[in-house]
């Protein structure tokens, strides 16, 4: 499976401006606050339409500004996981991850079924019974992942997934992600501040900044000759 | 806010002298319902309760309001949902025009609804051609208690739903729910507590509602007489009659008002924590 995403749009003071593909294995983007992150995954769920360009994920365009082509977010088949995971605070965990099996109709003690199967394989079953208003941030997340995981996307868009962490769950939760994602084997774009992150997730990272892509390659490579002061300053620290 | 810290004598004082202050208003408040408890023996309500104002105008009240509350959310939620995922200043205008009936004085309301609705009103002759008459009806009572109510739920249900994080509705599309099923499914339970909040309060007004409603509806026992006309009605007659209409609408008032406060309290409790931060 691959995805691609060119896309040129204004919104506020943003002016974005990006070119990004990728397949099976996670990519990491980087950059400042600001700098159009949120808004580039935002986008590519469906939340904005570009003025141009052309959205493709896994072999099907879901947005091209030439034609007219723009799927509604439920039709893109991707499984996005805001900043601050996003669960709704009136299921409990098991029923945020069985939401995302409604499309397929099947009663609800079928989907709860499904679904804690799902959070099984993610480790997180024993969260099940659990509102998210009383889970840890690293819960949250685990459940987060496996609701956006459960209805098989073709493209996972992860938002910080390891901020508001404190230090041993954020260790935790980095090596659960890592691990999980390259044994699903399925493409991802993953948000992220921190160096470690992007060492133990990506195969690939782009550093965003004003909107622009100025530099990709693995993140050795991107540390050994880092283009601009971000850049420095992200993997020195 | 309480650091649950032992106070200070000096900052004791200081709270002391603003309850002192308040005493006035408080005293205001509370004490002309103590002394409408405590006006009439059970023998005095036992016969308002039998007078024949009561159950016509608290059958028609029961009525009336129950019509208004379903036309007041029905269209209230999806205008109120609308206002608050609009940020043009058309929306911005449309919200400050429905907040209108707040601030205008209720028979200013009545006049107005006769002004649209009556005889020589703006709708008057096509109206009448069509042989309806809308003033001095029940449909005239439940006109009057819709425009003073809806402006409770609509603002308080513009609030709740702007408090809903956009991101959560997002990934309620990408979950596969269509733009309704995100509202509906999302959206909703998430504001129910500030929906049933404004819900109780609109009732509560529409309960109460009694200039716009003497000026465009009049009091008809039977017809257009609700509890508050009955209570101005049974004032001339038997005074006894009055209080006790008086305590069944303050009693449902008290009990709407007790619901209101706890409802988003349980909600909270029940969803495990305060929510968190977005």
């Amino acid at each position: 499976m691959s995805w691609s995403a060119t896309i040129r749009m204004r919104l506020g003071a943003l002016d974005l401006d990006v070119d990004l593909r990728g397949g099976n294995a996670p990519v990491a983007i980087i950059g400042p606050n600001g700098s159009g992150k949120t808004t580039l995954l935002r986008t590519i769920a469906g939340a904005f339409r570009p003025a141009s360009g052309v959205i493709e994920i896994g072999g099907v365009r879901v947005f091209d500004g030439e034609n007219a082509t723009d799927l509604a977010p439920e039709r893109r088949d991707v499984g996005y996981v805001p900043q601050g995971c996003g669960l709704f605070p009136h299921l409990t965990a098991l029923d945020n991850v069985a939401f995302a099996l409604i499309p397929r109709g099947a009663p609800l003690a079928e989907r709860r079924e499904s679904a804690l199967r799902i959070m099984e394989r993610l480790g997180c079953a024993h969260l099940s019974g659990r509102l998210p208003g009383s889970l840890s941030g690293g819960e949250q997340q685990r459940v987060a992942l496996a609701r956006a995981i459960a209805c098989e996307p073709r493209l996972l868009l992860l938002d910080e997934p390891l901020a508001a962490l404190d230090a041993p769950a954020r260790r935790a939760l980095r090596t659960y992600l890592a691990s999980h994602l390259a044994e699903q084997g399925r493409p991802a774009l993953v948000v992220s501040h921190e160096a470690r992150d992007v060492y133990a997730l990506g195969t690939e990272v782009h550093v965003l900044e004003r909107g622009r892509i100025v530099q990709s390659g693995t993140p050795e490579a991107v540390a050994r000759a880092p283009a601009t002061e971000f850049v420095e300053a992200f993997f020195e620290g | 806010m309480s650091y649950g810290t032992p106070e200070r004598p000096s900052d004791r004082r200081g709270r002391l002298l603003l309850l002192l202050a308040a005493a006035p208003i408080l005293f205001l408040l509370v004490v002309p319902l103590i002394a409408l408890g405590i006006a009439s023996s059970p023998a005095d309500l036992a016969s308002g309760v039998r007078s024949p104002l009561f159950g016509p105008a608290l059958w028609l009240s029961a009525r009336t309001t129950l019509i208004t509350l379903v036309i007041v959310v029905g269209t209230g939620t999806p205008l109120a949902w609308w206002l608050a995922s609009s940020s043009g200043s058309g929306a911005r205008t449309l919200e400050a025009l429905v907040d209108l009936p707040i601030v205008i004085p209720p028979a200013v309301v009545g006049i107005a609804l006769l002004e649209t609705f009556g005889r020589s009103g703006l709708f008057g002759t096509p109206l009448s051609a069509l042989g309806v008459q809308v003033p001095f009806t029940t449909l005239a009572v439940v006109l009057a208690q819709v425009v003073v109510s809806a402006p409770f739920y609509v603002q308080a249900a513009v609030a709740a739903f702007r408090r809903i994080d956009r991101d959560m509705l997002l990934v309620a599309r990408t979950l596969g729910q269509s733009a309704r099923g995100a509202f509906l499914r999302v959206a909703v339970p998430i504001a129910l507590p500030g929906l049933v909040g404004g819900a109780a309060l609109a009732w509560a007004r529409a309960l109460g509602e009694f200039g716009a409603t003497l000026l465009f509806a009049g009091n008809l026992p039977g017809t257009t007489q609700t509890m508050p006309l009955a209570i101005y009605a049974a004032l001339e007659s038997d005074v006894r009659v009055a209080v006790a209409l008086s305590l069944v609408l303050a009693a449902v008032s008290l009990g709407l008002l007790f619901a209101l406060r706890m409802a988003p309290r349980a909600w909270a409790a029940a969803l495990g924590t305060e929510r968190r931060g977005a």
